[in-house]
C-alpha cells in the first residue's frame, strides 16, 4: 500500500468528524488496469541515470539498488521508453503477465 | 516501495499527464509545510473528490474566477497565525490564469502576498472537455476553435512583467531540472511569484501519450516555448531556442494541427520569433 | 462599561467588527458600505486596531479571500451590497457549504436594474436561499450588537453557519444615533478569541477541503447544513439572553408590539418597522385594534415565534420592501406558511410591496396599508396580487 494512503488511514480513525465537505482517505485508484502493455526495463542496460523517475507522471518509477516500476498503477503512458537515454525500457503486452500487479 | 510521495500514484488523471508531472515536481520541491489551491481544472482531479483526495498536503478545491483571491486569504491568515513558513501554492491551468482568473491574479500581486502561482499551460479549457482558452495556440484545433484559432496566444508573461512579482519564470516539462529550480527559487520570495509551464496535453492535442516530453522539448527548441525568468527586475533566458525549423514536426506531431495551413505556420513562428527578439531586449536591459 | 459616541449605521458596524476582535477583513467599496471599510481602514492605520485588511479587487474576490482566510483558521469580515453582493453570488454558496463562521455586513440597496445607489431588500434577499444567518438591524446600535452576536453564533460548533447583518442603505447607514459601544475588554471576554472548530489549513492535519461531491454523499452533507441552520434559531436567543445579561440591551428573534389582541398585525423588516411602530402607536391611540410583528432573523425564519404571534390575528399585512416580481413578496409567503403552521387559517392575509429603489415609508405608506387592507378586508376581497402601495398613478407627478 502507498505509504501516503497508509498514513491517512491513520490519520482518519484519529481525527474527529468535521462538518461539510472535506477529504481526508488518499485517492487510491489501482490505474495499473489500465495498461494494455507494461514497462520493463533491461536492467544490464540501466545506468540509474533517473531520467525516466524525473518524466514519469505517476510517480511509479523508485531508484533503491535498481530501478523498480510500481506496476499496481504504472498506466503504460510510455514517457519512461521514450525519454530513456539508454534505450533499456521496452514495452510489453500485459497478456505475457499473469495479474497486473506481477512485479 | 519507500519513498513518501506527497502526491497518490493512483490517481485518475490521463495517461502521460503533464499536469500531474507538475505536480508531483511542485510538491517534492516545496515540501510538507505547503498548502495547495486547485480550481475546477484537470488540477482539481488531484483535489479528488467523494470523500477522497490525492494530495498530501492540505488542499481547498476553489472556485475558477478567484484561486488567487483565496490564495491572498490563505497567505494572511498564515501570517495571522505565525505559519508564514509555509508556502502557499496556487496550482491552475491556463483557463484560470489567463483568462477567468486574470483579474484575481493581477490583484494578488500587486497587493504582494507571499505565494507560489502556478500556471500549468495546456493551451485549452481542457477539463471541459477542450473548449479553447486565450493561451491556445494560433492555429490549433479545439472544440470551440474547429477551423483553428484565429487569435494568437496571450502574451502572459510579458503582460506580468511589470507587475511586482518577486520572481517571474516560464518553464516546461521539457526540461524538469530547470522546472524544479525555478519552483525552489520562487519558494524562497517573500512576495508574490508566478511559473508559467508548459503542460502538451496528449488527450487534447492528440499525440500518442509517450511523445509527451518530445513536444514540449520540440517546442522549446523551436522557440515556441521561451524559456527565461525574471529576478530582482533582471531578465535572463535560461534555454535558447536552437532550430526554428523544429516547428515543422511540432506541428506535424499534434492531431490538433491536422489542418493547419501554411501560411498560418508561417505566422505563428513569425510571431515566436518576434517574442524572442523582445525576450533578447528585455534581457539587455540592467533593470526592468 | 461602555462609551456612548455618536455614530451611523456604517462606524456602529465597523466598531462592531473591532469590538468583535476580528482579525482578518477583505473588502471591496461600494455606495453605501464604503464608511464601514473606511472606518475599518482608519482604525487599523492609526493602530488603534491589529487587524489585516486586504484591498482586493473585485466583491468576488473579497469573499473569496475571505473564505480562504476562514478555512485556514482565523476570524473574518466582509461587507456589501446590491451590485457587489451579486458578484460574490458564487462563493456566499461556498461560504455556508463549507460552513465557515463568516459575517458579512449588508448595506441594502436595490439590485439593479433600474440603477439605484438607494435602499431597498431586493440584495439581500438574493441571498435568502444561499444558507446564511440573516438578522435584519433596525437601528445602529442594532447593527453594532448584531455583528457581535452574528459572531457568537455563527462559530458554535452547532451552527457553524456564516451570517448576514443587514442594515438599510442610507436610512440607517447613513443615520447618526447614540450608540453605547462596548468597552474594548467587555466586548473581548463576550467574544472570546477565534477557536477553529471546524475547518482548518494545516500541514501537520492535512485534508482537502470542497472537492467535488457526488451524488451519494451530497444530500446528508446538505442536511447537515440545514440542521446547523435549524440550531441557529437556539443558540440565537441563548446570545441574546446573555447579551442582555451583560450589555443590558435585549433582543429577539422576532420584536411583537401590541399583538395579543390586534386584529389586524402588520409584519416587516428593517427601518421602516420604526415608523411603523409610531403609526401602530397613533392608531392604538384612535382604538384601532392593531399590532406590529417585525422579524429580525430573516434565517432561520422565526415560523413558530410568527405563528404565535400572529395566531389571533383577524387580517395580516406584510409588506415586502423587494419587487418580487413573478409572485408575492418573500417575506409574505413565510408568513402565510407560518400562519398556516401555527393553525390560523381564517386570518385574511395581503402582500404589499413599497419601499423600492430608496423611496422613502412615510407614516402615509403605513396608513394606506392599513386602510387598503381594512377596505379589502370590508369587500371581502383576497390578495390575488401584491399590492405596490406606494406607486404612483399614471399621470402623477414623478417628484
Amino acid at each position: 500500500m502507498q505509504k501516503l494512503v497508509e498514513e491517512r488511514m491513520k490519520k482518519l480513525q484519529s481525527m474527529r468528524k468535521l462538518k461539510g465537505p472535506y477529504s481526508v482517505k488518499i485517492s487510491d485508484v489501482k490505474t495499473g488496469t489500465w495498461r494494455r502493455e507494461r514497462p520493463v526495463i533491461d536492467l544490464e542496460k540501466c545506468i540509474k541515470c533517473a531520467i525516466c523517475i524525473e518524466y514519469c507522471p505517476c510517480g511509479v518509477i523508485e531508484k533503491d539498488e535498481i530501478v523498480g516500476i510500481d506496476y499496481t498503477y504504472c498506466k503504460g503512458c510510455g514517457i519512461c521508453a521514450e525519454e530513456c537515454p539508454k534505450k533499456a525500457i521496452t514495452f510489453v503486452p500485459e497478456s505475457n503477465f499473469k495479474t497486473k500487479e506481477d512485479v | 516501495m519507500s519513498r513518501l510521495d506527497l502526491v497518490s500514484k493512483g490517481m485518475t488523471t490521463c495517461e502521460g499527464c503533464p499536469m500531474e508531472m507538475i505536480a508531483r515536481a511542485a510538491v517534492s520541491t516545496l515540501g510538507k509545510d505547503t498548502v495547495t489551491m486547485t480550481p475546477p481544472s484537470c488540477s482539481a482531479i488531484l483535489t479528488g473528490g467523494g470523500d477522497e483526495t490525492g494530495w498530501g498536503i492540505p488542499s481547498v478545491q476553489t472556485v475558477l474566477m478567484s484561486l488567487p483571491a483565496y490564495a491572498s486569504g490563505v497567505a494572511e491568515a498564515l501570517k495571522i497565525q505565525g505559519k508564514e513558513h509555509v508556502h502557499v501554492m496556487g496550482f491552475a491551468g491556463d483557463g484560470g490564469t489567463f483568462d477567468i482568473g486574470l483579474q484575481a491574479l493581477s490583484g494578488a500581486i500587486e497587493r504582494g502576498h507571499k505565494a507560489i502561482f502556478i500556471c500549468y499551460n495546456n493551451e485549452a479549457y481542457m477539463n471541459t472537455g477542450n473548449q479553447r482558452s486565450s493561451a491556445t495556440m494560433q492555429g490549433a484545433w479545439t472544440k470551440t476553435t474547429p477551423t483553428g484559432k484565429r487569435e494568437a496566444s496571450k502574451n502572459i508573461d510579458f503582460m506580468l512583467l511589470h507587475q511586482p512579482l518577486s520572481y517571474q519564470a516560464t518553464a516546461s516539462i521539457a526540461n524538469m531540472r530547470d522546472m524544479k529550480k525555478k519552483i525552489a527559487k520562487a519558494a524562497a520570495q517573500d512576495g508574490p511569484s508566478f511559473l508559467h509551464i508548459h503542460a502538451p496535453c496528449n488527450t487534447g492535442w492528440k499525440f500518442p501519450s509517450n511523445k509527451t516530453v518530445t513536444v514540449a522539448k520540440l517546442a522549446v527548441t523551436a522557440g515556441l516555448w521561451l524559456q527565461w525568468e525574471k529576478e530582482n527586475g533582471k531578465v535572463k533566458i535560461t534555454q535558447r531556442p536552437t532550430d526554428w525549423d523544429a516547428a515543422q514536426e511540432y506541428f506535424k506531431l499534434q492531431g490538433r494541427f491536422a489542418r493547419i495551413t501554411e501560411e498560418v505556420i508561417d505566422e505563428v513562428i513569425a510571431q515566436a520569433k518576434q517574442r524572442y527578439e523582445t525576450l533578447l531586449k528585455l534581457e539587455e536591459l540592467p533593470c526592468l | 462599561m461602555g462609551k456612548i459616541m455618536a455614530l451611523d449605521g456604517n462606524a456602529a458596524i465597523a466598531h462592531g467588527v473591532m469590538r468583535s476582535q476580528v482579525q482578518l477583513v477583505a473588502a471591496y467599496p461600494i455606495t453605501p458600505q464604503t464608511p464601514i471599510v473606511e472606518t475599518i481602514s482608519s482604525l487599523i492605520d492609526k493602530g488603534q486596531y491589529n487587524a489585516t485588511y486586504i484591498n482586493v479587487e473585485s466583491e468576488h474576490s473579497a469573499l473569496s479571500a475571505v473564505v480562504g482566510a476562514a478555512s485556514t483558521g482565523v476570524r473574518t469580515f466582509t461587507a456589501s451590497a446590491s451590485h457587489g453582493l451579486a458578484l460574490m453570488h458564487e462563493m456566499t454558496g461556498v461560504a455556508s457549504g463549507s460552513r465557515l463562521p463568516i459575517v458579512m455586513a449588508i448595506v441594502n440597496r436595490a439590485m439593479p436594474s433600474p440603477m439605484s445607489l438607494w435602499c431597498d431588500h431586493s440584495d439581500i434577499m438574493t441571498q435568502r436561499d444561499q444558507g446564511w444567518i440573516q438578522l435584519f438591524a433596525k437601528s445602529p446600535q442594532e447593527a453594532l450588537d448584531f455583528v457581535m452576536i452574528a459572531y457568537k453564533t455563527s462559530e458554535h460548533e452547532d451552527v457553524l453557519t456564516p451570517s448576514m447583518v443587514s442594515i438599510d442603505g442610507f436610512f440607517l447607514s447613513h443615520l447618526t444615533e447614540p450608540v453605547d459601544v462596548p468597552d474594548i475588554e467587555e466586548s473581548g471576554r463576550y467574544i472570546g478569541p477565534f477557536v477553529p472548530n471546524n475547518f482548518t489549513l494545516d500541514p501537520d492535519n492535512p485534508y482537502a477541503i470542497n472537492n467535488l461531491t457526488s451524488p451519494g454523499i451530497f444530500t446528508e452533507i446538505k442536511y447537515a447544513q440545514k440542521l446547523g441552520m435549524d440550531n441557529a434559531a437556539g443558540v440565537l436567543d441563548q446570545n441574546f439572553a446573555e447579551f442582555a445579561t451583560i450589555f443590558g440591551r435585549s433582543y429577539g428573534r422576532v420584536e411583537e408590539y401590541e399583538t395579543a389582541d390586534a386584529e389586524t398585525i402588520l409584519v416587516c423588516m428593517g427601518s421602516m418597522s420604526g415608523t411603523a411602530l409610531h403609526v401602530v402607536r397613533g392608531l392604538r391611540a384612535a382604538g384601532k385594534k392593531v399590532g406590529l410583528l417585525r422579524v429580525v432573523s430573516f434565517r432561520p425564519f422565526p415560523k413558530k415565534l410568527v405563528a404565535n404571534a400572529l395566531k389571533n390575528a383577524k387580517n395580516v399585512a406584510v409588506i415586502d420592501r423587494a419587487p418580487n416580481i413573478g409572485s408575492f413578496g418573500a417575506l409574505y409567503e413565510e408568513v402565510l406558511a407560518s400562519l398556516k403552521l401555527g393553525g390560523n387559517h381564517a386570518a385574511a392575509a395581503y402582500s404589499f410591496v413599497a419601499g423600492l429603489g430608496g423611496r422613502d415609508i412615510w407614516e402615509e405608506t403605513i396608513e394606506n396599508v392599513f386602510a387598503v387592507t381594512e377596505d379589502n378586508v370590508k369587500k371581502g376581497i383576497p390578495c390575488e396580487e401584491p399590492i405596490w402601495v406606494d406607486c404612483k398613478e399614471e399621470g402623477e407627478d414623478s417628484e
